[in-house]
């Protein structure tokens, strides 16, 4: 199903499409911000939800959306230059938004290597959850302050948003249904994968616990 | 509030026995600087262009460095099990670190801001005691989080590299407000925006003691 869904986006949104051929990487670019940036709220609710009900399932979905959102994240980061350069010569520049998305890429990546290095630690679910919500709390900041940053050194760069008439517009929302159901489908998988991963971890407590 | 003090006096006579810590950390910071002028001065002398940069990256490096130091000292003989069953309370344990840790950084950048404005070239105006008022703000968010992630990061193995890992990408804002006060303050512009950006970075301030009071508590409960 999940298949159709995504075979869906690409065939659809090529019919629709009247300019350049580059230009269809935008709808694949702009869903996945859309699909990020909910992510990254995923963690904050995951972190919050752990640290009031205590419940493992909060915490693996915390984990999974951070990974998530560190992937979707990522494919907006790439997509963006691989459009910029044929379109305006350039692969980055530090405008609010790719600014905004670098930070948050960055704060949430942070978040990955922390967790990994507090593998097997027994406070890992706590400190995690503490820094999801830090890092959530401090995105508003982020996005204010770069904006702000910018507006002394104003930018020449022609908006995202081209021309959304009707047809575009209905492409960018299937693409954005695709990925969100894409992307719930990976959550899913990565939190079975990390209940698994745990069992074993337990089985095998209790094996070498039973040997000596 | 007692107890808090004699929590920033334990720290600040520990420290004044050895001194080492600060001394290192000054010279550290002084390092820095130099290697900033090195590394950036590459179109002729344009100090008031990047010396404000220069400035916040030796700010961020020193006080890395204390961050670090703070919590370690506690590791030692297991000093942090005896604060934790003492009668002080986690957000006391917090604000003594805390306090501890922003009066160190303070009196560090309180010995290298004149350096600073001798190595560059800048004049002693009116501007200079606002940057330092912009210095102290910023040492206090800086504090704040630092003392949090640091406790957190205080029995890892990568303790200093995590520990510089998860603080940067959450200041970054913090650093963005306070390179853009330095850099209206040292070239002398219009000062309206700067306090626009004074009070942006007060509230990052606000928001961050707050969270990290309110987090140490979760996060003591696992120490």
């Amino acid at each position: 199903m999940m298949i159709v869904a995504l075979y869906f986006a690409f065939v659809y949104a090529p019919t629709e499409k009247v300019m350049g051929a580059v230009q269809r990487i935008f709808y694949f670019h702009v869903a996945s911000a859309w699909v990020g940036l909910l992510s990254f709220f995923f963690v904050f609710l995951g972190g919050v939800l752990y640290l009031w009900k205590r419940e493992e399932k909060y915490d693996h979905l915390a984990h999974a959306a951070a990974e998530m959102g560190v992937l979707f994240c990522l494919i907006v980061l790439v997509t963006g230059p691989i459009w910029a350069k044929p379109v305006w010569n350039v692969w980055w520049t530090w405008d609010p938004r790719l600014t905004s998305t670098f930070i948050l890429w960055l704060i949430y990546v942070a978040y990955l290597l922390f967790r990994s290095s507090l593998r097997h630690h027994p406070s890992i679910r706590v400190y995690s959850a503490v820094y999801g919500i830090i890092g959530f709390v401090d995105v508003p900041i982020v996005w204010m302050s770069i904006r702000w940053w910018r507006t002394i050194h104003p930018t020449v760069l022609t908006s995202q948003k081209i021309n959304l008439d009707p047809k575009m517009w209905t492409s960018v929302l299937v693409c954005f249904a695709a990925l969100l159901l894409l992307y719930f489908v990976f959550v899913r998988l990565r939190i079975d994968l990390e209940r698994t991963r745990e069992r074993i971890d337990r089985l095998q407590e209790r094996v070498l616990e039973a040997q000596s | 509030m007692s107890i808090v003090r004699s929590l920033i006096r334990k720290d600040l006579v520990i420290e004044y026995r050895s001194r080492q810590a600060f001394v290192t950390t000054l010279f550290f910071g002084l390092l820095v600087l130099v290697v900033g002028n090195f590394a950036l001065s590459v179109a002729g002398d344009q100090y008031p262009v990047f010396a404000p940069g220069i400035l916040w990256i030796s700010f961020l490096f020193s006080g890395l460095l204390f961050l670090n130091h703070i919590l370690y000292i506690e590791k030692d003989e297991s000093t942090l099990s005896g604060l934790l069953i003492s009668p002080a309370t986690p957000g006391q344990i917090f604000l003594g670190k805390m306090l501890s840790a922003l009066l160190f950084l303070i009196a560090l950048e309180a010995l290298l801001f004149p350096v600073f404005h001798i190595l560059f070239n800048f004049s002693f105006t009116i501007n200079s005691l606002w940057l330092f008022l912009v210095i102290v703000f910023a040492a206090v968010g800086y504090c704040s989080l630092g003392v949090l992630f640091s406790t957190m990061s205080l029995n890892l193995k990568n303790r200093e590299m995590i520990l510089s890992a998860i603080l940067f990408p959450i200041l970054l804002p913090m650093l963005v407000m306070a390179v853009k006060c330095s850099i209206i303050l040292l070239n002398h512009l219009q000062m309206n925006q700067f306090y626009s950006w004074l009070k942006l970075l007060i509230a990052f301030d606000v928001i961050f003691v707050v969270l990290s009071y309110w987090s140490y508590y979760w996060i003591l409960e696992e120490v």
